[in-house]
């Protein structure tokens, strides 16, 4: 029997009882879509981290308050960072070719009679660099403004368009918690970033805040970028900060320091592996669907070659062996499952897609992609499972005694 | 001349648990070439069995199976598949068409086994629609034909691969006596071409239009005569004249 008939005999036979078919069908198509729209959400997760991590570029590292390597610092261990520490990290440009601290605090802006609150980056001018921010309208503030202490402001796009209502920023005054600071630019829009909204951020000097808004001793963080490798500089920095907090530990042991040197890479790839842990967990439930989808097809197949026993008993009459009756009811299976598969893979990333679009008012920069590695497994899968759910009652099939199965009532 | 069947000391035995039940005890049966046979006898007697074991559809227990020649006492289920699809067509009681198929489509049955191309399954089975009178049905769904076209349809399908003996098991069992006498004609009309023929039937009617009646009864052959008068279709529809 050739190939091509062997398949337009079992399309016939699947054709004879079409509705039950697709029904047969749906198990797959849903299990083969699960899996689909879980592989996709974990690549979408995946490009996202990669996305955030280029963002910020390779190179960069915070030195953080508690120490160790991971997991929260301990509680009253948030003030480590002094602001002295940064007054003498900045002297380090033989290991850090941008460095900037962060003090954060949640203030209200106001212009006119439009009122917001925003999240205060009290910062350095080398903030830009460290976050990569490219400028809409006008620039950022300067050394000069940090040494001289200036009231400055540089603010992001949606905070420009809720408060401005498309008018030019730039050299109007607005007030940060009561206290008058001068807009110098507008920071072309960023998106989300790990959930927060970056173009909400208001940045000013950090000595304009001690002087205008709070001073006190710690900062939030240091951020900076790497002049060296990222290893080597993180070493040079955990030396620093041990000198500067009088910390004695020759051996290196992380848990010994009251600070975190981490980089951009390695957040990445805690949350890389976290989503790949999730993608992973995800998948196997949603295999659990294929499984049952498999175990539909084996019981339709059942009952297919019970009722079909005379059709088979007449296809041995005319000719047909064993293994023609086993490759028909097999390539059934196969068909159903892999129709479903195709189904699934559809499905699934139609449903993505969707997910994508929703997503994306939520978290910028998340990306809709079907892995084409995906699609291969599922299909792959699909095969799979029609070989293995069909084996059994394609087996029956060919077994049957002709002469019985054409009495067969 | 080597007859076409030839079978020496037949026997099948049905194990069913552990009781042996002997089914056919020893038959001696020689048909030639171009014969038209009838095998009757009562239900129970075997003759079913000994259809299905000619027509490779069993296999013997003991004894000797000669086609053309050819031992074929034992085969292996493959052979005995490939034997099905090129030496011999069945025509059953109930028809056995696919419903769910048009005429065309189960005439060319049989042949989706062959190696052949479409073009060529194609013409093989319009011939053999049109042999048995049925070109006006041709895409009709089979289970909008009357009995005797169903029956009809069912000996173009056993024909389609030009097998060299048709098996006719109660041909006209399932029909009136309108449409049996159509489908004997039809038998008769295939004789006269040269086709060998054998009908298995508990009808005497049927029975007469073969050359020869092979009684059979408790699994032995009971007679094998020549028909005297042999029946043809005008008697059957000079009988349903009466």
């Amino acid at each position: 029997m050739r190939p091509t008939d062997i398949v337009r005999t079992a399309a016939v036979g699947l054709r004879q009882n079409l509705f039950r078919s697709l029904l047969a069908a749906l198990g797959i198509v849903i299990g083969i879509g699960s899996v689909i729209v879980m592989l996709s959400l974990g690549k979408g997760a995946e490009g996202l981290i990669l996305g955030q991590v280029s963002s910020f570029g390779p190179n960069t590292i915070f030195i953080q308050p508690g120490g160790g390597e991971s997991g929260p610092p301990r509680p009253g261990a948030l003030t480590t960072i002094k602001y002295r520490d940064w007054q003498t990290i900045r002297r380090r440009t033989d290991v850090l070719s941008a460095i900037a601290p962060v003090s954060l605090l949640e203030v209200s802006v106001t212009f006119g009679s439009a009122k917001k609150t925003v999240s205060l980056n009290a910062t350095a001018p080398d903030i830009a660099a460290v976050n990569n921010l490219r400028m809409a309208e006008g620039g950022f503030f300067t050394d000069d403004d940090l040494n001289a202490a200036r009231s400055v402001a540089v603010i992001g796009t949606q905070i420009a368009k809720d408060l401005f209502d498309g008018q030019n920023p730039v050299g109007e005054r607005i007030r940060l918690n009561r206290k008058s600071f001068t807009v110098v630019g507008v920071v072309a829009p960023q998106g989300t970033q790990f959930f927060q909204n970056l173009d909400e951020r208001v940045y000013i000097p950090i000595t304009a805040m001690r002087k205008e808004l709070s001073a006190p001793d710690y900062v939030n963080f240091i951020a900076g970028v790497a002049a060296i490798p990222v290893p080597a500089a993180q070493e040079e920095l955990r030396l620093e900060m041990r000198d500067l907090h009088g910390i004695n530990n020759p051996t290196g042991d992380t848990a010994k320091d009251d600070f975190r040197v981490g980089s951009s890479v390695e957040a990445a790839a805690v949350f890389g592996s976290i989503a790949t842990v999730l993608t992973l967990f995800l998948t196997s439930i949603a295999s659990v669907s294929l499984l049952v989808g498999g175990i539909g097809i084996m019981n339709i197949m059942l009952v297919s070659v019970t009722e079909r026993t005379r059709e088979i008993g007449l296809r041995m009459a005319v000719g047909a062996s064993r293994r023609d009756v086993l490759g028909q009811f097999l390539t059934e299976a196969i068909l159903l499952t892999v129709g479903g598969g195709i189904m699934g893979v559809a499905g699934g990333a139609a449903f993505s897609f969707l997910a994508a679009l929703v997503i994306e008012r939520f978290q910028s920069g998340w990306m809709f992609a079907v892995p084409l590695d995906a699609i291969v497994l599922a299909v792959g899968t699909a095969v799979v499972a029609g070989v293995a759910f069909g084996f059994y009652p394609a087996f029956r099939a060919s077994r049957l005694d002709p002469i019985v199965a054409l009495r067969f009532e | 001349m080597t007859p076409l069947i030839d079978v020496h000391d037949l026997r099948k035995d049905y194990v069913s648990g552990d009781q042996l039940t002997p089914v056919l005890k020893g038959v001696d049966l020689a048909i030639t070439k171009g014969e038209f046979v009838a095998i009757m006898g009562p239900s129970g007697s075997g003759k079913s069995t000994l259809m299905h074991i000619l027509g490779f559809l069993d296999t013997l227990t003991e004894g000797t199976y000669h086609f053309n020649g050819n031992d074929v006492s034992r085969l292996s289920d493959a052979d005995l598949a490939r034997m099905r699809r090129t030496q011999v067509g069945f025509v059953f009681q109930a028809f056995f068409l696919l419903p769910k198929m048009t005429v065309l489509e189960n005439v060319m049955l049989p042949l989706g086994y062959d190696s052949l191309s479409a073009a060529e399954r194609h013409a093989k089975a319009v011939a053999a629609v049109d042999a048995v009178g049925l070109s006006h049905r041709r895409d009709y769904s089979a289970v909008k034909l009357s009995g005797g076209e169903k029956q009809r349809v069912a000996i173009a399908r056993a024909l389609v691969a030009d097998p060299q003996v048709l098996f006719a098991d109660e041909p006209t069992g399932n029909l009136d006596s309108t449409s049996g006498a159509q489908v004997m004609a039809l038998l008769d009309e295939l004789h006269r071409a040269g086709r060998t023929i054998i009908v298995v039937t508990h009808e005497t009617a049927t029975a007469e239009h073969a050359e020869r009646i092979i009684r059979i009864r408790d699994g032995q052959i009971l007679s094998d005569e020549k028909v005297a008068k042999r029946r043809r279709a005008a008697d059957d529809h000079g009988e349903l004249g009466k």
